[in-house]
């Protein structure tokens, strides 16, 4: 999962990239780490922290309530509950019904097979990416989470569409 | 500071983040590196923090001088709660606690 630090601005990673590094070291591989550490990633470019150079230095004239107040962390509410495991559930299971319902009418319209066959996957990915609102996402400004919901979509349907680009010249 | 300030500083510590309390709370007890915090506050709270998570509550925390590395002995560098962050952190406690005595005073005259 280390390669993933490739995604964090450069500052950032000179700053933390060792430490991050030896951290993803010590745990097995999981897909939920590698969501959080591309919504980290996503986080540290849109609202990039005065990173500190020197490990001696001092603010000067900060309150403390100026300090809480700009201390909205990263994935800063990480606990998903019983209601945030239905919701993506929910969001699940009826995003893969209407995608799925969506992929047979376009397969009965459409000639051109290859390519909807090829994007039939989808049927269960955009819900799945969407459903991580409410757990992997949860607590992430809306702009990290439309980032990364939308950029992933736009990876697969490249994907797929290679793949039916592909089968449709076999 | 003045009680009106600490009573607005109160309020405002409903903003902290449940990632940074946590990490303040891991450091209360000693300096730790970001495997230990992880398994501390799995421990402690039964959240399991993702990396990105940990680091990106720790970017936040060392900027506002909440906290500060402790030197490096190896690439893991470990983290200690500076005066200012403790002083944050006793003050969020205290409404936490505040809040919970209210509640559970309200569910016992219930």
């Amino acid at each position: 999962m280390t390669w993933l630090l490739a995604l964090y601005p450069p500052r950032w990673r000179r700053r933390y990239g060792d430490e991050l590094r030896a951290l993803i070291g010590s745990q097995p591989f999981s897909l939920h780490a590698v969501i959080d550490l591309i919504a980290g990633a996503i986080d540290a470019w849109l609202e990039p922290q005065k990173i500190p150079m020197q490990q001696d230095a001092r603010q000067e004239g900060v309150t403390m309530i100026g300090t809480m107040m700009k201390l909205g962390c990263a994935g800063s509410r990480v606990r998903v509950t019983r209601e945030d495991a239905w919701k993506s559930a929910a969001v699940q299971l009826g995003g893969t019904l209407l995608f799925t319902a969506l992929w047979m009418a376009l397969r009965f319209r459409l000639d051109e097979r290859n390519y909807v066959n090829a994007f039939s996957a989808m049927a269960f990915l955009m819900p799945y990416l969407f459903s991580l609102r409410y757990t992997s996402l949860k607590g992430r400004s809306l702009r990290t989470q439309s980032i990364f919901i939308g950029g992933m979509s736009l990876v697969l349907t490249l994907i797929l569409g290679t793949a039916g680009w592909i089968a449709s010249r076999i | 500071m003045r009680k009106a300030d600490i009573d607005r500083e109160l309020d405002e510590f409903g903003r902290f983040s449940e990632p940074a309390l946590l990490i303040l709370i891991s450091l209360a007890d000693g300096p730790k590196h970001g495997y230990a915090m992880t398994e501390d506050i799995a421990r402690i709270a039964d959240l399991r923090m993702g990396p990105g998570t940990l680091y990106g509550a720790i970017a936040r925390l060392e900027a506002r001088g909440l906290i500060e590395p402790v030197g490096a002995e190896d690439r893991r560098n470990p983290y200690r709660i500076t005066a200012f962050g403790e002083k944050a952190l006793r003050a969020r406690l205290a409404s936490i606690q505040n809040v919970a005595r209210v509640g559970q005073r309200r569910l016992a005259s219930a």
